[in-house]
């Protein structure tokens, strides 16, 4: 399987006035991720998620070790111009309206006339943003900020796009139509490259992932291999009737099965509010 | 270069909506419109003086908005992190940053352009108004106007390189005074290289002409005296001092450029 992003013992310090290392944002850091896969990086705020994403974009510099994305170095022009980046809370040009701003982001990629037109609305309707054409970016709401934000990251279709927390901000039902929208992106072939402190956000979403604390790659691998309880089993029953619990914790008992807990399925408070809302819009 | 254009146009956009440059820019031409009212303070010097207040207004307004365009250009963009956005695109920093400066050159070129029809206008009428027949007059002193408003461009265009080049690594409030400070050296570095002929001491006199070679000259730039006073501006001093000016441009956004190269954003 081809790799687009490599890194081997990527590390950054921040040095203090005199020079001295006095922060280790990133440490050691290695991972690899392939051609077609949602990756997902978590950590809790300050782990380095961030530091990752810059310098695998070429913002920052790393202090050791090494960082190949699309098989070139992350400051090379043309890696730029295969890649997508929302970055976490993003800010705009606030004074343009998102046609334009989305030409703006369009034109830096050599994009022009009838297929840069096509693309603004096409990637316009897909964030749900055609009704608010004319508005300006500085009376958008957060949301619409990190809707506008992704559909910059795409107006280059790119191969490989870096996600920095995508639904800070949004309402479940964004986070939701987010989520989706990136599953899609994904059936395309596009690797995704998505960094979160959302548990949740990252399990629905990713097939790899890797965890971040402290600078350092604490655990990585498939949500799969990381998230199956070996010696557990997780049964789901359709049940009419209270009185089924009685009988299935007999039923395991008979069978020898050590039952830790039988309990009504319950939904969660997520979709709950989802359901309430489509409901609600139909 | 379609990308340096781009960046020139956007920055062009977002200068464009700056309040308090709009607001320099309405006090510089109510203080060039009212300078016709200033001649009743010498009757018989009314076209000197008005062409010296109109010429020094430009150049002073002209390098307040250089500094204030110029000296928060790239610290708003790295605050802001709009930055990060369009160096993730296949935008080369070189491009970024030259793009910035062209786009601060639009706005300055723009402003001055206003401020000196106003004064052109201004001028013209006052001639008039004293003689019909001055009209040879200002037909003869019109290029040479035009020639020292040139050299107040060019002055700036400096300016905002220097700027531009500290901005890489200082903070907005730094680059705005530092930017006031070398204009206000720059036109007394004649005063530096005088000093230096008087000290005795061989490391003072080193110091002094270190400093008078380092900073700019900016008083290569004024014949603002030289034009009031009825004097000819020659080509030949024009295109050296042309081509000081992009001398200096050139190294200031090179250093700079070197600066922002290895900037962390």
């Amino acid at each position: 399987m081809e790799k687009v992003i490599v890194t081997k013992n990527l590390s950054k310090f921040y040095r203090n006035v005199v020079g001295e290392r006095h922060f280790k944002a990133l440490d050691n850091f290695s991972i690899e991720v392939e051609k077609g896969e949602i990756f997902g990086l978590l950590g809790p705020n300050g782990s380095g998620k961030t530091t990752l994403l810059k310098l695998l974009l070429g913002l920052i510099f790393q202090s050791g070790g090494d960082a190949v994305v699309l098989g070139k170095s992350p400051r090379d022009i043309g890696t730029k111009k295969r890649i997508g980046y929302l970055p976490e809370q993003p800010y705009f040009q606030d004074f343009l309206n998102p046609v334009e701003l989305l030409y703006f982001y369009g034109s830096l990629f050599g994009i022009e006339g009838g297929v840069l037109r096509k693309r603004v609305y096409y990637l316009l309707e897909k964030v749900n943003l055609t009704k608010f054409e004319k508005m300006r970016i500085a009376n958008f709401s957060k949301g619409m900020l990190q809707r506008i934000g992704l559909a910059i990251s795409l107006i280059n279709d790119p191969d490989l796009l870096f996600l920095d927390e995508p639904t800070l901000g949004l309402d479940p039902i964004g986070t939701v139509e987010i989520n989706s929208l990136l599953r899609e992106l994904n059936s395309q072939g596009k690797t995704i490259f998505l960094s979160s402190h959302l548990l949740s956000e990252v399990q629905d979403s990713c097939r790899r992932v890797a965890i971040v604390y402290k600078g350092r790659l604490i655990k990585d691998g498939s949500i799969d291999s990381l998230l199956t309880v070996k010696d557990a089993l997780s049964v789901e029953l359709t049940s009419k009737d209270e009185g089924d619990i009685e009988k299935l914790k007999r039923l395991a008992a008979e069978c020898g099965l050590d039952v830790k807990d039988i309990s009504q399925k319950r939904s969660s408070l997520k979709d709950l509010f989802i359901d309430l809302i489509n409901a609600e819009n139909k | 270069m379609k990308n340096i254009l781009l960046i020139a146009n956007m920055t062009f956009k977002e200068v464009l909506r700056n309040k308090l440059l709009n607001v320099l820019l309405l006090f510089a031409i109510v203080a060039i419109a009212s300078t016709r009212f200033f001649t009743i303070f010498a009757p018989s010097e009314e076209l000197k003086i008005m062409q010296d207040t109109a010429l020094g207004i430009i150049r002073f307004i002209g390098m307040l908005i250089t500094v204030f365009v110029t000296g928060g250009l790239l610290p708003k963009e790295i605050y802001r992190r709009t930055v990060t956005v369009i160096l993730s695109k296949p935008v080369s920093r070189a491009q970024f940053l030259f793009g910035k400066f062209c786009g601060a050159l639009y706005s300055i070129f723009t402003n001055i352009i206003i401020m000196s029809v106003i004064f052109f206008m201004i001028l013209f009428i006052k001639f008039q108004a004293l003689s019909p027949e001055l009209n040879v007059k200002f037909q003869a002193l019109a290029p040479e106007l035009i020639k020292a408003l040139l050299l107040t461009q060019a002055e700036l265009i400096v300016l905002a390189s220097i700027t531009l080049c500290v901005s890489t690594i200082a903070s907005e409030i730094f680059n705005i005074t530092f930017g006031i400070l070398i204009f206000l050296i720059g036109h007394l570095s004649n005063y530096i290289a005088y000093l230096a002929d008087r000290f005795d001491s061989l490391l003072m006199k080193s110091l002094l002409l270190s400093l008078y070679t380092i900073l700019p000259n900016f008083e290569n730039f004024n014949v603002q005296n030289s034009v009031v006073l009825g004097g000819k501006v020659s080509w030949l001093y024009m295109a050296k001092v042309m081509a000081y000016g992009g001398f200096y441009t050139f190294v200031m956004l090179a250093i700079g450029y070197l600066f922002f190269a290895e900037r962390e954003v």
